[in-house]
């Protein structure tokens, strides 16, 4: 059955629900209608002469009464079944299931409340989902931290047995403080990115959105891998005018950038050349960080920011996976984004688009 | 949640000899507020498994489950009220109205289904695009960027589960491009919409939570 919106029905309904200024209306009513039936019969008997077209009359305003009537049953009963319909969805959404077998796509009143109705529901369980999400999420980050502490530990354990349990020359000793040293830092190192991905993952900080100056962020990035380039022997260059701004947090986005350019460093090889470039768009500011390093396949592009993941022939490298990933995180949560573009053998092109 | 259900859906054009597989037994779920690309080379199938998804066509055989409803179950004029109510659509032309404003055609889904418009919404919406000066003007004095960032207004205006994106940079050049990509994810994850886009570009399926590679009528990667 095909129902219209009309704006009568919206009023008999409030009848119902009994507003007090309607009541007295309602209570009137009958009132009205004695009152308006006498004055009617009088006029007709005292003013129409013969008596055909009195009786006439008489019928003609007694079947305009009837129909009235008629039609406020209808309505009333429409107006029932509306409710009615409603209070089955409400019920079924209450037992927290989804209603089968709704009209959602009927071009009716009562399926575009419903649909609102639904639509409220789904934001409910929406929040309810994320929440579960999120215990997911910190529960795989515990396995996966787990899983990445556990060979620096057992390292470390192994080389400390050996200093203990065997009779070493005192180089020997050293090289495996050396060895242990380096486990440790490891470990720090390890545990200081999972400390910030956890925050990064559950949200739980706060990002300083401000327009900084992008040039002063690509100094404080580029200065935290400096070293490590003068070491590989690497020509850093950075194209970027004194006043581009951009829409970010500088302290974490300079920190994704240094994640790209140490990332861009330890993948060029000795005497290669990485180069920063700024293009201010009109929503988007763009750095480009491009390295002549050894690049990276088309089906990996995707995989690069994935946590942990490693390419194959990257296993020499030091590393653990973690720092396209958190760039990627920081920047996404700033409402930016990451792409790249590579060539094998030639080098890649990481481009972070923040906010202008 | 999955908002959207794909169980080995078939679809083919011409018959015998010269039949053409465009769909050759696609299954694919779509978890809500996900954002996924779907690849491949011109002519394997993407954009008609696209069409599927928004009730733009109709499956041979298989299923499509939208937001909990089987569009194969539904006649063609249910079919209309979906599309206007769950599926927002953005093409490579545009298809803005071009006898009407920016504005107006923002508006024009939300007219279609009588509902009162949620003005701090749309206004949100509006500013975030950049169109908050463009509203007054005709679809043809405005470029390529805007026209399809207009058009992105459009689509989320009526609030719907799913926004299919068919090419949506194919007519802009690549800062344009990226541009419009870039807001297009943006919003859709503002308003945790799930946002199914095809592309031939891998620049910008990178932007996926998921990639989904197509050849010959079936999913190869997923």
């Amino acid at each position: 059955m095909r129902e219209c919106y009309y704006p009568a029905q919206e009023r008999i309904y409030f009848d119902m629900t009994g507003h007090k200024s309607e009541m007295i209306i309602c209570r009137g009513l009958p009132f009205v209608v004695v009152l308006l039936t006498g004055g009617f019969l009088y006029t007709v008997w005292v003013w129409v002469p013969r008596p055909e077209i009195r009786y006439l009359l008489t019928a003609f305003f007694g079947g305009i009464c009837l129909l009235a009537l008629l039609w406020t049953l209808l309505q009333r009963r429409q107006i029932c079944r509306f409710a009615d319909e409603l209070c089955v969805t409400l019920d079924q959404l209450l037992e927290e299931q989804k209603p089968l077998g709704y009209f959602v796509y009927e071009d009716t009143l009562t399926a575009k409340v419903q649909g609102k109705f639904l639509q409220f529901y789904d934001l409910m369980s929406e929040e309810k989902q994320r929440s579960r999400q999120d215990k997911q999420v910190i529960q795989e980050l515990v396995s996966d931290i787990s899983h990445q502490v556990k060979t620096p530990i057992a390292n470390l354990q192994m080389f400390l047995d050996i200093l203990k349990s065997h009779e070493l020359s005192d180089e020997k000793r050293t090289e495996f403080l050396d060895m242990t040293k380096g486990q440790l830092n490891k470990l720090d190192f390890l545990l200081q990115s999972l400390i910030k991905m956890s925050r990064l993952e559950t949200g739980t900080f706060a990002l300083h959105m401000e327009s900084v100056n992008l040039y002063d962020t690509i100094a404080r990035a580029v200065s935290g891998v400096w070293a490590k380039t003068e070491r590989k022997k690497i020509v850093l260059s950075v194209e970027c005018e004194n006043f581009v701004t951009a829409k970010c947090d500088p302290k974490w986005t300079a920190e994704a950038l240094e994640n790209l350019l140490d990332n861009a460093v330890k993948y060029t090889s000795v005497g290669g050349s990485i180069r920063i470039s700024v293009r201010p768009w009109q929503f988007y500011t763009r750095v480009d960080i491009a390295d002549t390093g050894m690049g990276i396949s088309e089906e990996n592009y995707h995989k690069v920011f994935q946590r942990f993941w490693r390419g194959e022939d990257a296993a020499m490298e030091e590393g653990v996976g973690l720092g396209l990933y958190l760039a990627q995180k920081i920047v996404t949560r700033q409402r930016g984004y990451i792409s790249v573009k590579a060539e094998e053998g030639k080098g890649s092109v990481f481009s972070v688009y923040l906010l202008t | 949640m999955d908002i959207i259900t794909i169980c080995n859906l078939k679809k083919y054009y011409g018959s015998g000899e010269r039949i053409v597989r465009a769909l050759d037994g696609v299954n694919l779920t779509v978890a809500q507020g996900e954002f996924i690309a779907i690849v491949g080379a011109s002519g394997c199938g993407k954009t008609t498994l696209l069409n599927m998804m928004g009730g733009l066509d109709r499956p041979a055989s298989g299923e499509v489950i939208v937001d909990g409803v089987n569009l194969a179950s539904l006649k063609e004029a249910q079919l209309a009220v979906f599309r206007r109510k769950k599926a927002g659509f953005i093409f490579q032309n545009y298809n803005l109205v071009p006898t009407l404003t920016v504005e107006e055609n923002i508006y024009f889904p939300l007219d279609l289904d009588c509902s009162t418009p949620d003005r701090k919404y749309l206004r949100e919406i509006i500013e975030l695009l950049g169109l908050q000066d463009k509203l007054d003007v005709f679809p043809e004095q405005l470029s390529g960027g805007q026209k399809q960032r207009a058009a992105i207004a459009r689509a989320l205006a009526a609030k719907p589960s799913v926004i299919l994106a068919d090419e949506p940079t194919g007519n802009l050049d690549s800062k344009n491009g990226q541009n419009v990509a870039g807001l297009l994810k943006m919003t859709t994850e503002i308003w945790h919409r799930t946002l199914v886009m095809v592309t031939h570009n891998q620049e910008l399926a990178q932007m996926a939570d998921r990639v989904i590679r197509m050849q010959d009528g079936r999913i190869t990667e997923n």
